[in-house]
């Protein structure tokens, strides 16, 4: 099979997925996120690998779903001035929860290895591996909440808890990779000269130790753990947060009494394309939330 | 003389706790303040944040534990109350952490100064907590045969951290606060109102319709994790802890207040700690 948005590499032990719209920076759209689950379908029926890297082609992870509005009716909400049906909504809310509880449950190790931007339903993604190792001039964040979405993720109470989960995604702010490994978000950030070898030797570890034990156990406590998480809440969690996130698209933001006259991030996509559009999304926030750059390599 | 002071400034609600000369005590006009306060809260469309502060030198010492006033705030041992009178109010004080907690809009706790029993709750159940590096965090109502009932500690900062928490009643300061999660982030104390005013006002810079939704989608993940039967739980357990007779040879903390006063049952209280808590 011939994938257009990723690159699928099976070499041993090691399978490695790269995102690959590097001129996009890697914007996740319908197609790509298709792909990405055929590639890690493929992974799955193949014996020898054992771990999964996932990572991005050029100079970003990913930033995120894409936001150009051409070929995304899965990774994002319909714009609201269409009058969508609940119906749509929903439907596409709960494949997409499958979607995600695939990548989180996958039977294989999973590594994230992130470099430049990392937001939104890219940050989505290195949540759903099992590690992350980053650059620490990495840039994460989710500005939903500045087009008027709440987060469908339900990792994020679990992974970095509940007071700086609220702090990150109320605000839409962004931080960088040392930040990211401080507060839990990822495992490890170095160097951006040190990535490389950092993941080769962490990718070794992983490999080594997903034998230990056999096959078997290691499927068991795999299974056990997930179900361990299931009920502390997380399969309810992924529910309601993709409930949430559905509420949250059926409305126009600025459309409240205090707010009229607010940002349309649709419109001001359609009217003055989509730089722009993130520009004025971002820009009046920069004076509250600096906002970290990853450096030029 | 009101005991809470609300004012709005450029889209953001200042809630003041005001009663500085007893560290800002909760008592029952307080409760009966912030309880008319609340719906106010939630249908201010013009206040899209709200910061809940502390006037003077606290944020908040918790209860009152006078006892004078303080029916709302605290059941007392040895009254005698139907067990559904009990109920009734208990269920009335964990609804009111409940009601903040889910406020359709963002919520910043700034402290600074003492931070303690219901007051750190106040803190717990605000969405971001900014703290002075010197602020002082604990909740030592096991001390008085109280039970703690505040959930949201074992999510915050967890199990073993909390048991640590609320077994030995010792106190931490805002750094250490930070490190554990139950704050977003110390500062120092001069630095305290100039960060709280960057987050609110980067806040409130966002349509409502956003981050209404946005908060609820975090905190129906917290009900997914069993927040919402924690609540009703610690509710039946402080019942149950109402009914708990002291043994003779226990320090009985309220019938110290009733002879010696407030301050040497306090001292009382927290004198055989001292040498196992470090000095804050």
């Amino acid at each position: 099979m011939k994938y257009k948005n990723i690159l699928l590499k099976l070499d041993g032990k090691v399978a490695t997925i790269t995102l690959n719209r590097p001129d996009k920076l890697n914007a996740i759209n319908d197609e790509m996120l298709r792909e990405l689950m055929k590639a890690l379908d493929k992974v799955k029926r193949d014996f020898d690998s054992e771990v999964v890297v996932i990572k991005g082609a050029g100079g970003s992870f990913c930033t995120g779903q894409d936001l150009s509005g051409e070929g995304t009716d899965q990774v994002m909400p319909p714009n609201p001035r269409n009058k969508n049906y609940l119906y749509d909504l929903f439907a596409t809310s709960l494949q997409n929860q499958s979607v995600w509880q695939y990548i989180f449950e996958f039977p294989k190790i999973t590594v994230a290895q992130v470099h430049g931007y990392c937001l939104g339903m890219g940050l989505d993604l290195a949540m759903a591996c099992r590690a992350a190792i980053c650059t620490e001039d990495a840039v994460f964040g989710d500005p939903s909440v500045r087009m008027g979405f709440a987060s469908p993720n339900p990792l994020w109470t679990f992974r970095i808890g509940l007071k700086k989960s609220k702090e990150l995604l109320l605000t839409g702010k962004y931080i960088d990779g040392k930040e990211a490994e401080r507060i839990g978000l990822v495992m490890k950030a170095v160097p951006a000269d040190r990535l490389e070898d950092t993941m080769a030797a962490e990718v070794e570890v992983f490999a080594h130790s997903s034998g230990i034990g056999g096959w078997d156990q290691q499927a068991d406590f795999w299974c056990y753990s997930m179900t361990v998480l299931d009920l502390a809440g997380l399969s309810a969690g992924r529910r309601m947060a993709g409930n949430a996130h559905v509420l949250s698209a059926i409305q126009r933001p600025g459309r409240s009494l205090i707010d009229r006259g607010g940002l349309d991030f649709c419109q001001a996509r359609d009217e003055k394309g989509l730089k722009a559009a993130i520009e004025e999304r971002d820009a009046p926030f920069r004076e509250y939330f600096p906002q970290p750059k990853p450096k030029k390599g | 003389m009101s005991t809470i002071i609300y004012e709005k400034i450029d889209n953001i609600g200042y809630v003041t706790l005001n009663r500085p000369e007893e560290l800002n005590a909760m008592n029952d006009q307080m409760l009966a303040e912030l309880d008319a306060l609340l719906p106010q809260l939630e249908m201010d469309l013009e206040a899209k944040v709200i910061v809940f502060r502390g006037a003077g030198k606290d944020f908040c010492a918790g209860q009152d534990l006078t006892g004078v006033n303080t029916h709302e705030v605290l059941s007392e041992p040895g009254e005698h109350l139907t067990v559904k009178k009990r109920m009734e109010a208990e269920r009335r004080r964990n609804r009111r952490w409940e009601t903040i907690f889910n406020l359709a809009k963002p919520t910043i706790a700034q402290v600074h100064g003492h931070c303690l029993g219901t007051g750190c709750y106040l803190a717990m159940v605000c969405d971001m907590t900014i703290a002075a590096e010197d602020a002082l965090f604990g909740d030592p109502l096991l001390r008085m045969g109280l039970l703690p009932h505040m959930p949201l500690w074992l999510y915050l900062v967890g199990m073993k951290r909390t048991k640590e928490m609320l077994y030995t009643g010792c106190y931490i300061n805002g750094i250490e606060a930070e490190q554990i999660g139950l704050v977003n982030k110390a500062v120092p104390r001069d630095e305290l109102d100039t960060e709280v005013e960057r987050l609110s006002r980067g806040i409130a810079l966002l349509p409502c319709d956003a981050t209404a939704p946005a908060k609820d989608a975090i905190n129906s993940v917290m009900e997914a994790r069993g927040l919402g039967a924690c609540w009703r739980f610690t509710n039946n357990m402080q019942l149950v802890m109402q009914q708990r007779k002291m043994l003779p040879e226990e320090f009985d903390f309220f019938k110290v207040r009733d002879k010696q006063g407030l301050k040497a049952a306090v001292e009382q209280r927290d004198r055989p700690f001292k040498k196992f808590c470090e000095e804050r």
